[in-house]
């Protein structure tokens, strides 16, 4: 099963504040191939969620579309209807969000929101659609699924809250789940648990995901492929087995090497330094460039170009240019597959 | 989003619907022929129990439903009523009636002279209860010789005796309703009790059995509580009133539809000192004031100008009683006021206090006049404005005041009129106190001969004016409006609308 | 659920124990008397003597009141000094057009207020909005009795669709009811529409923001669906909790604007039963407007938790 089922090229987003176009998304291009886990890493601010709301086509006031296009299955997301768009969330493309605890309707039954999904998409009974939800909900491992129906999201843990985000997103039997930091509001033990509920989703039901994280170690565990994104735009695309072994881009380094080894124990975590700028605040050159250790003169005036590679990689820095095989922004990325890894969940 | 807007449309669709049909309901009932008729209450009745019940706002609408042996006639007298003929004697003790023939209580049963006696009884407390009225002071026994005479005798010679056996003092009452007075009025009257609602309605209609039988020509009327003045004159505009006061502002805005018909009150409108209290037991100080009050302004102030200039305690209205060479005995002249004030010690005027009820707003429209004019002389007069139960209190059962300004209601009696400023009256409000005044009013109630009568009431009445108990202001008039379709409005020297003559026009 | 209602019912009989001496106290202040205000300085003081020995108004004060409480145990509320009639038919009388009053100014208030606040928040900031708010402001500035003279003076003497003061029972014509009813309902309602239509509105911006909208938005419900099904239901809880004084505003509200109509309510007959020293009718309606807002209060409390399955009723 492989394949292109979503693919983003360019795409800008900018808010249009009272202090002027805010470029919250300013160049990102990637592929999201069929059943394939796609990782999104970046420090807080970088775009992460702005880019995944644009796919959705739920980035709201001041907040626009401004540049790119977004193709799911061949059909340009920017340009579809709004009917069209409210006919594909949620049943085609579903995203699950980083705080589930207030990502539920507090007056709602968990029941009534799990089954508004299926109202909304399928002309289902009142009672298939209830048979539906509970079973959605005991796949994501919940007890006592019959119960829960009738439960309200205060009633329930974080972690509950999440798998019921989960079951939510799943129900309709979406082809991508943009899963938006799932894991971060959970406490480790939870954590690992939803890890693993979304890799047997997405081996069970080949339902693409791209999963954002701001944590390198969650990554490293379920992705198949990474972006890494700065400052709106990504910087550095490729496998995991690439990225984590010879990471080219520096930011990229600088991530890798401030994840905390358990291993080895080190007193200090090493940071990247400098600060994130803020969008749209470096006007000219490599937007790194200032916290770069490796950065040459020309860094601060040509804004680096996207140079691919044939295996798919791809890196936007200067050092790479002289190397470069291939410099274009539409160039074919090389297929990819997965080993399968079959894991046994919970 | 869309449905939010249908949903606001729609309700201002329905509020646009409602305003119509409240409007379509209005001009249905003008379409209608009128045997019916609407008129205002302006407050409700006291009691409904004639015996009871003091309000002449009451007996405006009562003295429909009830009678006694005698009824007023518009120019001031009685005439018999459930009595058909009576006769008094020489010296004016003893009064001998003849029941009416075949007369009917508004239940069907005939009246006899044994109700005519319960009604008396329970009037002066002979029947065992505490006596409602002080006729039991007037009246020694009341006999019934045979099934058709009533005879009445007096404990003294009693000259205004026959006026007050109107439904207003003695309205006669059937017994087997004795202890339904109050909530199922029966009378003898041109129109039948049908229902009360306190602060809504007051609704009468026709009695086919009525003595007179040319009348009544309406077959309902219904009075419509409306205490307020504005709205009445709205109501008014509208038709949904057909008879009402109005206020002389409104009368313009109302003509068109409706004939207006001036009417003197009888009324007394004043401002009363307290005659015991400093500086106001001096006489000289009362004229003085009396020098200073410009009526026309204070009429023009309160009444926008319609009321009739009083120099004493009677109304014109009141007809041959009245004195009107008095009206003008103090033209308003601030040196006079100023020397009397001298003399009186007062040179430099002192301050006062007018203590006046909130429940009309005429009360201190006049106070403000008066207060401004007093500056002139050096009198400093603070209105105080207090409410009407306080008043009451107050001002008139405890005298704690020094002037207040209050209209008394006329009665048909010019007697009653007069004898609140006897020296021992209990309601001398005002503690005036005059030997002269007082012997005069004795000898009006011995003496027989209506003229003479007059004369000594004149007297009286000039008493007052030199002493001046009061600076005695106006009778203010009332603009009625009274829809074209109706005519035979007729006018009582007291608060009657007898609906019993009117009736539709053409 | 029982404690619960256990514990109201107690809090009822004392606020109605506490209200009763009150109003006995305050009696005990007021000068003036019933039966001389209501028969007036006309009056024959013979006739004024007898009738107070009648209704027993010659006794002490305290003699007074405990006959009252006597009654009131035998759920009799007691004679009117003033109208001559049982307190408790008086009241009956008078209760359908209050109610029918309260309940027309609260559905107004809340059909205008929810849509206004809604479709204002939808369009925050646009001109609309700040229009809206400036209305607002006044709504909630100008005193009732005041926006009740404007409508009767628009209403009446400009296009002469409504004459004050010719009520009709619902019974006998019920657009005539309707009609006459509206006008001052409007005027109860138009200051509870401003304060409830900002709660609406800021309540609508509030929870729009919030993450579960994005969520609903996610599943592919629409904006109308998102907003009556998600946002509403959200934005209504603030709003109940405003609702309860909005209800009791609305009952004063009745009271003086009975007066300004002229309409033949409870709020009317309290009026004239403090003015004419009635106590009996008084102290029975103050019971009764008492008893009306602690059951409000409870009924909201209910509604509450029905709306909000966070609140469990302890
Ligand atoms: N509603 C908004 N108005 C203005 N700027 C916004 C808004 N939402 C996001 N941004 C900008 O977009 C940038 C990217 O935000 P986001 O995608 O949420 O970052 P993250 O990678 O942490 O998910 C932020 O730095 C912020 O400046
Ligand atoms: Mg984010």
């Amino acid at each position: 099963m492989t394949g292109t089922i979503l693919e983003v090229s360019q795409l800008k987003t900018s808010f249009f504040t009272e202090n002027g176009e805010v470029p919250a998304v300013s160049d990102v291009t990637f592929r999201l191939e069929k059943g394939e886990i796609l990782g999104v890493v970046g420090e807080s601010g970088c775009g992460k969620s702005v880019t995944s709301l644009s796919i959705m086509g739920l980035v709201e006031q001041p907040g626009k579309v401004v540049g790119g296009h977004i193709a799911f299955k061949g059909e340009d997301l920017t340009q579809a209807s709004a009917k069209k768009m409210r006919q594909i969330r949620g049943n085609d493309i579903a995203m699950i969000y980083q705080d589930p605890m207030s990502a539920l309707n507090p007056v709602h039954t968990i029941g009534a929101q799990l089954m508004e999904c299926l109202g909304l998409h399928h002309k289902a009974t009142r009672k298939s659609a209830r048979r539906q939800a509970i079973e959605c909900l005991e796949r994501v491992g919940l007890p006592q699924a019959e119960q829960l129906m009738h439960y309200y999201p205060h009633q329930l843990s974080g972690g509950m809250c999440q798998r019921v985000m989960i079951a939510m997103a799943m129900i309709c039997e979406p082809e991508v789940l943009i899963a938006d930091e799932p894991t971060t509001a959970l406490d480790v033990t939870i954590q690992a648990q939803i890890l693993e509920l979304m890799k047997t989703l997405n081996r069970e039901f080949n339902t693409s995901i791209i999963f954002i994280t701001h944590d390198l170690g969650v990554v490293a565990e379920i992705c198949d492929r990474v972006l890494v994104m700065y400052n709106g735009r990504v910087v550095e695309q490729g496998t995991i087995h690439t990225l984590f072994k010879a990471p080219k881009h520096p930011y990229t380094k600088g991530l890798i090497q401030s994840v905390p080894d358990v291993r080895e124990k080190k007193q200090r975590l090493y940071s990247i330094p400098g600060m994130v700028p803020s969008p749209g605040e470096i006007k000219k050159g490599c937007p790194f460039a200032p916290r770069c250790e490796r950065a040459l003169a020309q860094c601060y005036e040509i804004e680096p170009p996207f140079i691919k590679y044939e295996n798919g990689d791809a890196v936007r820095c200067l050092l790479y240019e002289a190397e470069k095989k291939e410099v274009t922004t539409h160039g074919r990325i090389g297929d990819f597959t997965r080993s399968p890894q079959p894991k046994k969940v919970f | 989003m869309r449905k939010v807007w249908v949903m606001s449309v729609t309700f201002a669709m329905l509020i646009l619907l409602i305003s119509g049909c409240s409007s379509n309901g209005q001009t249905k009932k003008q379409g209608e022929a009128k045997k019916e008729i609407t008129v205002r209450m302006m407050a409700d009745p006291d009691y409904l129990d004639p015996h009871k019940a003091t309000a002449s706002l009451t007996f405006q609408m009562l003295l429909n439903v009830y009678e006694g042996l005698m009824k007023p006639t518009p120019n001031g007298g009685v005439e018999p009523a459930v009595a058909e003929s009576d006769k008094i004697s020489k010296d004016g003790l003893t009064y001998t009636f003849k029941l009416r023939k075949g007369i009917k209580f508004h239940d069907g049963n005939p009246v006899t002279v044994d109700d005519v006696k319960y009604s008396f009884d329970r009037l002066t407390g002979q029947s065992g209860g505490a006596p409602l009225s002080d006729l039991s002071q007037i009246i020694k026994s009341v006999k019934t010789p045979d099934q058709e005479t009533i005879v009445i005798s007096l404990k003294k010679a009693y000259s205004p005796f026959l006026s007050q056996l109107t439904a207003m003092n003695a309205a006669i009452l059937e017994k087997s309703n004795d202890s339904k007075q109050n909530t199922h009025p029966i009378g003898t009257g041109p129109f039948k009790f049908v229902e009360y609602k306190p602060q809504n309605k007051l609704v009468l209609e026709k009695f086919a059995d009525y003595w007179d039988e040319d009348l009544p020509y309406l077959n309902k009327v219904t009075f419509s509580y409306q205490p307020d003045d504005d709205a009445a004159s709205l109501s008014v505009k509208s038709g949904n009133l057909d008879l009402s006061g109005v206020t002389a502002n409104k009368v313009d805005e109302v003509k068109t539809n409706n004939n207006i018909i001036e009417q003197n009150n009888n009324a007394v409108f004043l401002m009363g000192f307290n005659n015991d209290k400093k500086p106001f037991n001096d006489e000289r100080v009362r004229q003085a004031i009396s020098y200073v009050v410009n009526k026309d302004d204070v009429i023009d102030a309160a009444f926008s100008g319609h009321g009739s200039k009083l120099g004493s305690n009677m109304s014109p209205a009141m007809g041959k009683y009245f004195n009107k060479d008095l009206v003008d005995y103090y033209q308003p002249n601030i040196k006079k006021a100023k020397a009397l004030l001298k003399e009186a010690g007062y040179g430099n005027g002192f301050s006062m206090t007018i203590t006046v009820s909130s429940h009309n707003k005429v009360y201190s429209e006049a106070a403000q006049v008066i207060a401004e004019e007093l500056k002139e002389v050096g009198i400093d007069a603070k209105i105080n404005v207090i409410e009407w139960a306080k008043w009451l209190d107050d001002v008139y059962k405890k005298k704690n005041y020094e002037a207040t300004i209050i209209d008394f209601t006329g009665t048909i009696s010019p007697f009653e009129m007069l004898s609140r400023y006897q020296t021992n009256d209990p309601s001398n409000m005002m503690n005036f106190s005059d030997s002269q005044f007082d012997s005069l009013m004795k000898q009006a109630m011995k003496e027989n001969d209506d003229d003479q009568r007059a004369s000594l009431y004149k007297q009286a009445q000039k008493v007052l004016t030199e002493k001046a108990p009061a600076v005695f202001i106006c009778d203010y008039q009332t603009e009625w409006a009274l829809n074209k379709q109706f005519t035979g409005f007729k006018q009582y020297p007291i608060y009657y609308l007898d609906m019993a003559h009117i009736k539709p026009a053409n | 659920m029982l404690a619960y209602i256990i514990r109201r019912l107690g809090l009822l009989i004392l606020t109605l124990v506490f209200i009763s001496i009150i109003t006995f106290l305050v009696f005990q202040i007021l000068p003036g008397d019933p039966v001389q205000t209501m028969l007036g300085p006309d009056a024959d003081p013979i006739r004024i003597k007898t009738l107070r020995h009648q209704l027993g108004l010659d006794q002490p004060l305290y003699i007074q009141y405990g006959h009252l409480i006597e009654g009131f145990i035998r759920g009799d509320l007691g004679q009117s000094i003033r109208f001559s009639m049982p307190v408790r038919d008086l009241i009956f009388d008078r209760l359908p057009l209050t109610l029918s009053l309260a309940f027309m100014s609260l559905i107004i208030v809340i059909f205008v207020s929810i849509p206004l606040g809604v479709i204002a928040a939808r369009r925050e900031n646009s001109w609309g909005d700040l229009l809206l708010s400036i209305f607002t402001q006044f709504g909630m500035a100008i005193p009732s009795f005041f926006m009740g003279m404007i409508l009767i003076l628009l209403f009446g003497s400009v296009f002469s669709l409504f004459s004050p003061g010719s009520y009709v029972p619902w019974s006998e014509d019920f657009w005539g009811a309707l009609g006459s009813l509206l006008l001052p309902a409007l005027t109860i309602a138009i200051p509870q529409i401003a304060v409830s239509y900002r709660y609406v509105r800021n309540g609508v911006i509030e929870q729009g923001q919030m993450d579960y909208v994005r969520t609903a938005r996610g599943k592919g419900a629409s904006e109308w669906k998102t907003l009556s099904h998600h946002i509403l239901r959200n934005s209504l809880i603030p709003v109940l909790t405003i609702l309860g004084l909005i209800l009791a505003e609305v009952v004063a509200g009745t009271i003086v604007v009975e007066q300004v109509f002229s309409l033949p309510g409870i709020g009317q007959l309290l009026i004239t039963s403090v003015s004419y020293r009635d106590f009996p009718v008084v102290q029975g309606l103050v019971l009764y407007i008492a008893f009306v807002i602690v059951v409000i209060n409870f009924l909201v409390d209910i509604l509450y938790s029905v709306l909000d399955p966070r609140i469990r009723l302890k």
